[in-house]
């Protein structure tokens, strides 16, 4: 439900940059989201359509860029993905683990038309 | 008609970030160990507080910030273990934010506490992915609801800096496998210490107690 709340932060910033840079309409948005940030694709999708409606970004198409989980260990500085949220490195069992991707909630980015 | 591709690289969640710092740079002015407690509804976060203040309040000076969608309930409860609380109601927010904290902060005596404990909204998906400017985030969960809790919920046990496992007097009443949850959580966590204990009864509270006191000490204060 927390997707309600995370897409009215996104409307306000994408209206904001039309506004600022003086362009007509957004046809696109691309957000990349982690697959460890705890948000659900089509949580995110389903507040969108209901958000935008009314707003300045209404009708611009969401794409959703899912990012995976990875990670290098601290102690054999191997980098690798993390499948089934097992958070210990594939080599040495070890759990001192620095994430490298998998909790992004970014604005990537956006196509615009031009006034 | 010209359109264009911009390249943003913005957070979604930018005015949650820039007040989670400033929240942030709030408690390091203030010497303030601020503890994100998380945990579904009735794993006994607010009975756990009300434990915790009375014992650490002959030691250190602690306060609590507690988030529900309704009723000043914990508040209340938390008010009579005698340190200062303040209750923020999300009204139909499932998380709390860094702004709603912030705001709780102002009726604090900040400058005199050594320990914040921020009890979140009862919910172990939404409070996940919003960072309130907290140093450390304790998950609890309790025997009654399952040992496949880390596996189910796995973000919000992957980022705990302890897990701790109440009501462990009810283990022998319900189909609870501890050893089953320990394995789960060394799967999710395995870098979380894991605290065992019962609020009714008050067994094994003494080490999360020496925990807490080693963190802030570590963090803030002089050797407990």
């Amino acid at each position: 439900m927390h997707e309600f709340s995370i897409i009215q932060n996104l409307i306000p910033q994408i209206e904001e940059f039309l506004l600022k840079g003086n362009y007509k309409k957004v046809n696109k948005i691309l957000l990349e989201v982690g697959v460890m940030s705890g948000v659900i694709q089509d949580a995110l999708e389903f507040a969108y359509d209901i958000c935008s409606k009314g707003s300045a970004i209404e009708g611009a198409a969401l794409s959703i860029r899912m990012v995976p989980v990875s990670a290098s260990c601290e102690k054999c500085f191997i980098k690798f993905e993390v499948h089934d949220y097992s958070f210990v490195c594939p080599q040495c069992n070890g759990a001192d683990l620095k994430f490298l991707s998998g909790s992004e909630l970014t604005i990537k980015e956006i196509e615009v038309e031009e006034a | 008609m010209t359109t264009k591709v911009i390249t943003i690289d913005t957070q979604i969640l930018k005015k949650n970030e820039i007040a989670a710092s400033e929240n942030r740079e709030l408690f390091k002015k203030h010497k303030v160990l601020a503890i994100n407690l998380l945990s579904s509804p009735g794993s006994g976060k607010t009975a756990l507080l009300v434990h915790t203040c009375s014992v650490l309040k002959e030691k250190i000076n602690v306060s609590v910030t507690v988030g529900d969608l309704q009723t000043e309930a914990d508040a209340l409860r938390i008010a009579r273990a005698g340190v200062p609380v303040v209750q923020i109601n999300t009204g139909t927010a499932c998380h709390l934010d860094a702004h709603m904290v912030q705001q709780s902060l102002k009726s604090l005596p900040l400058e005199q506490t050594d320990i914040l404990f921020i009890e979140n909204v009862g919910n172990l998906v939404c409070p996940a992915t919003f960072d309130v400017g907290e140093h450390l985030k304790v998950v609890l969960l309790s025997v009654a609801e399952g040992e496949e809790k880390p596996l189910k919920y796995p973000p919000i046990f992957q980022h705990a800096d302890c897990v701790c496992i109440n009501k462990t007097d009810l283990l022998p009443h319900v189909d609870f496998n501890l050893n089953q949850c320990r394995d789960n959580l060394q799967r999710i966590c395995p870098h979380a210490p894991v605290f065992e204990f019962s609020c009714k009864t008050g067994e094994g509270l003494s080490t999360w107690y020496n925990w807490l006191l080693n963190k802030w000490a570590a963090a803030f204060g002089e050797a407990c």
